[in-house]
């Protein structure tokens, strides 16, 4: 049974392998070696081959990695793994039989240079002690004392360890040790030792925290001997003992493991390295062993169950270190580069968390070049920072929407990319492999956001509005039919009742809402009419006007067992409600990404020392492979750096389609892609009120062209005043758009090109006009006469002169845009004509107040003196007057 | 011929004698009464004298009665702080009520010596001494903490503000301990943001409002900013649960206008004074009137007065 489980499971790599293949093929900067292994005992002398493979290993991307990114290794040939684990990046995945070790390691594989730069056991990356040090206290000739291959001084009773030994390490002065150490960036040498008793890294860990996830990778193969891994790169920004870098290269080192090739005899070494005539046929069996777990087999979850000798723990002994294929990598320049080189003051961009991918590629090539200035952009929310900008601290903002009351100042919106939002999602299905296929429609986002599942079968019972909804979103029939297949066995039902999202305001957050809302049948549900199936939503959100900026947790449920001080002691001693703890949103998209990478669930549900005084809530952390369910809101280009699975979202509906379907017949779904980005950059059409090109959510469930377009691309623009703005900050502002319009959209790796997860704003893209437009705008900037240009006349040709309807609701204030430059910035901007009611007038008072309120003493002198003259003036006139 | 004019306020007597004494008896006096103004122009009098009245007040409120009054407040909330602080109760963070003491600022220069720190920035609480952003941390916690202070009316505050250099301490005191924070730099609106720093800082931006040329001293004109930072301690966390939003009207040169429904409260009280004070002009006496009616009218002029001042810019 396990057996037939283990085989399904494995083999399901195969096709995660296919779908990377055509990737991998693809990339320019990928890496194939093929290398023959075997695994070749000395018995009396001879030699006796127990085992050849020819293993082939290719690395999608090596050059210009950043920080935390995801490349897929993909091998074939190899000898398959048995005692596999779920999580192939624990330390405990070191004790799988057979498995492939992919590990980052400081140095080039390259003995024509010198020592200090090569890689070599001791400057390869491991998270735990136990990954690089053995100790047996009960047999004196274990495996790796036994390696014939290995130099005679590894094949002492005690290797690596330091003397005098550490207080720490009292328990390891006797018995067989072999301790590998870490030789760290800086030179300090870690002898590490059982449990890191002799001082270890401090990136590593003895016990593994749910946030600290390793890199090192052992990979399992399935019964082909073929197999597939992510593997994350970590720089010296997150590992600096570590320290990879564009100054340091570094290398893949991928160890498939085939085994000890033993040697019991030991001629030629020291007698006491030798083992005694009786001990050799022991230490022979033990050596020898070929593994005790069937290919594809699992492990029963109890440490040390494996035949050492074919155990991923000895990745390091020679017989195995032998078979290395080293891959050298290098590094595209680190995200502080900037600081480190250049001091003077920057110009700031604020805004736009979707831009972030982007401008981390941008910066280096301005801060770099002594004839440009140093860029920053500065991370904060959409509608922050076009706030900021209206008030005028701050002299730049990126946003991923136009306001929807237009600026008052004259304000130039320069498109900068094309990009967008993407649902990411970890899930596993039935059979525990991953889920790749995933399929959303609006209502089901609205499901997530609006807290409308009861999340624990607890609060279903005691939460009367809710109690006839699904569970989560994997009880859902609507999910179900789209989504044959999840959820895997074991999962948690909390983090699968919501879509993990930011708490902050974020344009994002408004174009995601503005999908829903654009799409009748999740309106409906909104407003309160049960789904086909019969879910209802949750109350506290019924009729909630759409778009937002921020989504509000608005549930206050606190009743049920959860609450009660057995089940769950921090609630009951201090409760809150339920609900929004599950949903649990963080402050910025780039949490959400760190977290979906790493798979953490961060509904904080679990008490943590329970019944104690420091007692609290924590979220529930890092799932298991193999029993995932989790949902994201991130960036695209977040999704395409960290490899993330985006879903596919619901376009169109066919009249005839049924309302409660049991598969995806009749609607489409369109997953994000160059393709579907294309298709959404086509419909877009200048709109004078917005001054931008705003997604036309209505035409793209109506218009037959927008079947094939991603709904969730957003169109990112740099909004710059075109009048006030000091001369030297203007230059630089559009020398930055003049550099965004031509050279910043050539796609790429390097310095100064657009990462992936971005469309480049080209001709053959139906950018055109965007990309025209933001090099007139540098124009304007430069100028800063205070002339706006206008949209319209930057129209792509091809697209018809319609205004877009249904897509954005109408601004409140008509803008008013100056179309002939005037001289000189405004003394006093007046407050716009408004059509708002009287509680809008009383605050359009308060900031005219704020413009005014300086004149207050200067014009009530005034008046009391007019008065003054005016009473002596007319009682003087009324005497003259009257006393003739 | 001679006469004789004699002039009263409204009475104009001519008395034109004869050449000859004998006709002497028989001179004619006319008595002119001055022409009585008519009704319209008496209101426009009444009403004129009033306005410039009023204006001269409220002038007189704002520049000398206020500073009174914020110095016999700034009294009151250092009695109420240095007990706080020895019993270790003031506020540390989280939600703080409006208007209570929550830091000692000491500039060390003539004009900014020992101002309590109130909790708020409305232009109420601003009428009492400077005060502090409710949605940044305390001065001393990590993060930028941002006081406000008026720099015309109440005592102006923050006006020597614009005489601190690059390099001056500040030293500010706190439930946390005492806080010495180095001047970086005094900022104008449109002058570059300062550059971001490590979350583990702390740093503390003072605003209040200034003005060139004419206008400085009593027409601000725009905010100004001074950056400083904590130097010689480590900044200490913030506590959690500080409002993450202000009203508008805790903004920088905001007014309170939600307190317009105040000032057409005092108008009640105003008119019924006007009106009892004369009738009592007419029917009591004078100097009756000027005992009882004196109190009682300053009183109310300085009520509305103040609530006038409630609507100016807070940083005013």
């Amino acid at each position: 049974m396990l057996k037939v489980a283990g085989c399904v499971f494995v083999s399901s790599v195969v096709l995660i392998g296919g779908l990377a293949g055509a990737v991998l093929a693809a990339s320019p900067s990928s890496f194939t070696k093929t290398k023959t292994i075997s695994r070749t005992h000395l018995v009396n002398g001879a030699d006796q081959v127990v085992d050849t493979r020819t293993v082939s290993v290719t690395v999608d991307q090596t050059t210009q990695l950043r920080d935390r990114q995801e490349i897929n290794v993909r091998w074939s040939g190899a000898h398959p793994t048995g005692g596999l684990v779920g999580d192939q990046n624990s330390g405990l995945a070191a004790e799988q039989e057979y498995p492939i070790v992919i590990m980052e390691c400081r140095g080039l594989d390259n003995s024509s240079i010198a020592v200090a730069k090569r890689l070599s056991q001791q400057t390869c990356w491991t998270h735990t002690p136990a990954e690089r040090s053995q100790y047996d206290l009960s047999f004196a000739y274990p495996p790796y004392r036994e390696d014939r291959y290995a130099i005679p001084g590894d094949r002492k009773a005690q290797v690596g360890v330091p003397s005098p030994l550490p207080s720490d390490c009292s328990s390891s002065s006797s018995g067989i040790q072999h301790w590998v150490p870490f030789k760290a960036a800086d030179g300090k040498v870690y002898p590490t030792g059982p449990f890191g008793c002799a001082g270890m890294p401090p990136e590593a860990v003895n016990v593994e925290a749910s946030l600290q996830p390793s890199n090192t990778t052992y990979g399992a193969s399935d019964l082909s001997g073929n197999g597939t891994s992510k593997f994350a790169i970590s720089t010296a920004e997150s590992n600096a003992s570590l320290g990879c870098s564009n100054k340091v290269p570094c290398s893949l080192v991928i160890i498939p493991i085939i085994g000890i090739s033993c040697d019991v005899v030991g001629a030629g070494l020291p007698p006491e390295d030798q083992p005694a005539p009786d001990a050799q046929d022991e230490a022979f069996a033990r050596c020898s062993k070929a593994g005790r777990y069937q290919p594809g087999e699992f492990s029963p979850g109890t440490v040390n169950q494996e035949d050492l000798a074919v155990s991923g723990e000895l990745w390091w002994s020679a017989s195995n270190w032998r078979n290395r294929i080293s891959v050298p990598l290098t590094f595209a320049p680190p995200s502080n580069i900037c600081s480190l080189v250049n001091n003077s003051a920057p110009v700031y961009i604020y805004g736009s968390e979707l831009m972030t991918q982007a401008t981390q590629q941008w910066a280096p090539s301005f801060c770099l070049n002594p004839k440009l200035f140093k860029l920053q952009h500065v991370q904060t929310g959409e509608p922050q920072a076009k706030n900021l900008l209206q008030r005028g601290t701050i002299e730049a903002a990126l946003q991923g929407s136009p306001p929807p009351t237009p600026f008052t100042r004259p304000v130039v919106q320069a498109p900068v990319a094309l990009t967008g939002f993407a649902i990411v999602y970890s899930i596993d299905d039935g059979n525990g492999h991953e889920y790749r296929k995933l399929k959303l429609t609006p209502r089901l986002i609205a499901k997530l956001l609006t807290e409308s599942y009861p999340a624990a079968p607890a609060i279903q019972g005691a939460y009367p509005a809710l109690q006839n909804n699904p569970l989560d979103l994997a009880h859902d029939p609507e999910f179900r039919a789209l989504n044959p297949g999840p959820p895997a066995a074991g999962y948690n039902t909390e983090p699968a009742s919501v879509l993990f999202s930011i708490s902050s305001d974020s344009d994002v957050i408004w174009s995601l809402t503005s999908y829903i809302q654009a799409d009748p049948a999740a309106r409906a549900w909104l407003n309160g009419t049960p789904d086909p199936w019969g879910m209802v939503v949750n109350p506290h959100y019924k009729g909630i006007k759409l778009p937002v900026v921020g989504w509000p947790l608005l549930d206050t449920f606190q009743k049920g067992a959860v609450y009660d001080r057995n089940n769950n002691s921090c609630l009951s001693t201090n409760p809150v409600p339920f609900l929004p703890l599950v949903s649990a949103p963080v402050s910025t998209l780039a949490n959400v990404t760190l977290n979906m990478q790493f798979g953490i669930a961060n509904s904080q549900i679990i008490c943590s020392h329970s019944g104690d005084i420091d007692q609290k809530l924590v979220a529930i952390g890092r799932e298991s492979p193999g029993k995932r369910f989790l949902l994201g809101l991130t960036s695209l280009a977040d999704a395409a750096r960290y490899q993330l699975n985006t879903a596919a979202l619901q376009t169109q509906v066919a009249s005839n389609a049924p309302k409660k379907f049991t598969d995806a017949t009749g609607r489409r779904f369109v997953q994000p892609s160059d393709a579907s980005l294309r298709a959404a950059a086509l419909l877009l059409k200048a709109n004078e009120t917005f001054g931008t090109w705003p997604i036309p959510y209505g035409q793209l469930r109506t218009d037959p062209k927008g079947a094939a377009a991603y709904p969730g691309t957003m169109l990112v623009s740099v909004d710059v005043p075109t009048s006030g703005l000091p001369a030297t900050d203007a230059k630089r502002y559009a020398q930055f758009l003049r550099f965004v319009a031509t050279t910043g959209q050539t796609p790429g790796l390097g310095n100064g090109q657009l990462p992936p997860g971005y469309l480049p704003m080209t001709a053959a893209n139906g950018l055109a006009g965007e990309a025209k437009y933001t090099e007139a705008a540098s124009a304007a900037v430069a100028a800063q006469s205070g002339g706006v240009t206008s949209v319209t006349t930057f129209n792509t040709p091809g697209s018809q002169a319609t205004q877009v309807s249904g897509s954005v609701p109408a601004p409140v204030i008509p803008a008013t845009r100056a179309p002939v430059p005037t001289p000189g910035p405004p003394v006093l901007t007046p407050p716009p004509a408004p059509k708002i009611p009287l509680i809008g007038w009383i605050a359009a008072l308060g900031s005219a107040f704020a413009g005014f309120g300086g004149w207050a003493f200067p014009l009530v002198l005034l008046l009391g003196v007019a008065c003054g003259a005016a009473t002596a003036l007319g009682w003087f006139v009324w005497r003259w007057r009257t006393a003739r | 011929m001679s006469s004789i004019e004699i002039r009263r306020d409204d009475l104009v007597i001519v008395s034109r004698g004869a050449s000859n004494d004998a006709t002497r008896g028989l001179a004619k006096t006319e008595i002119h009464q001055r022409a009585k103004p008519t009704l319209l122009a008496a209101t426009v009098f009444g009403v004129l004298v009033s306005f410039s009245g009023l204006t001269l007040w409220f002038l007189f409120h704002a520049f000398v009665l206020t500073p009174i009054q914020e110095h016999g407040s700034q009294a009151r909330l250092y009695a109420d702080f240095r007990e706080q602080l020895a019993n270790a109760t003031a506020p540390l963070g989280g939600v703080i009520k409006p208007g209570s003491p929550v830091a000692l600022l000491d500039g060390h220069i003539q004009g900014l010596r020992d101002l309590v720190v109130v909790e708020g920035t409305t232009s109420k609480q601003l009428t009492l001494g400077p005060g502090h952003l409710r949605d940044t941390p305390l001065p001393g916690q990590q993060g930028v903490s941002v006081l406000f202070g008026r720099s015309v009316t109440f005592g102006a505050p923050f006006r020597a503000m614009t005489r601190l250099k690059a390099g001056d301490a500040i030293t500010v005191t706190t439930a946390q301990g005492v806080f010495t924070f180095r001047v970086d730099r005094i900022r104008l609106p449109g002058d570059p943001l300062p550059p971001s720093f490590p979350a583990n800082e702390a740093h503390m931006t003072l605003v209040t409002s200034a003005a060139s040329g004419w206008r400085s001293g009593w027409a601000p004109a725009h905010s100004i900013y001074l950056d400083a930072t904590l130097v010689g301690a480590k900044a200490v966390p913030a506590p959690s649960g500080r409002p993450t939003g202000v009203s508008k009207a805790s903004l920088a040169m905001r007014g309170d206008t939600g307190l317009l429904i105040l000032l057409l409260l005092w108008l009640g009280p105003i008119l019924l004074v006007s009106v009892g004070l004369s009738l009592a002009w007419k029917r009591w006496g004078r100097g009756q009137t000027w005992l009882v009616g004196l109190p009682i009218a300053l009183a109310i002029l300085w009520g509305a007065s103040g609530a006038i001042m409630q609507h100016l810019p807070n940083l005013i």
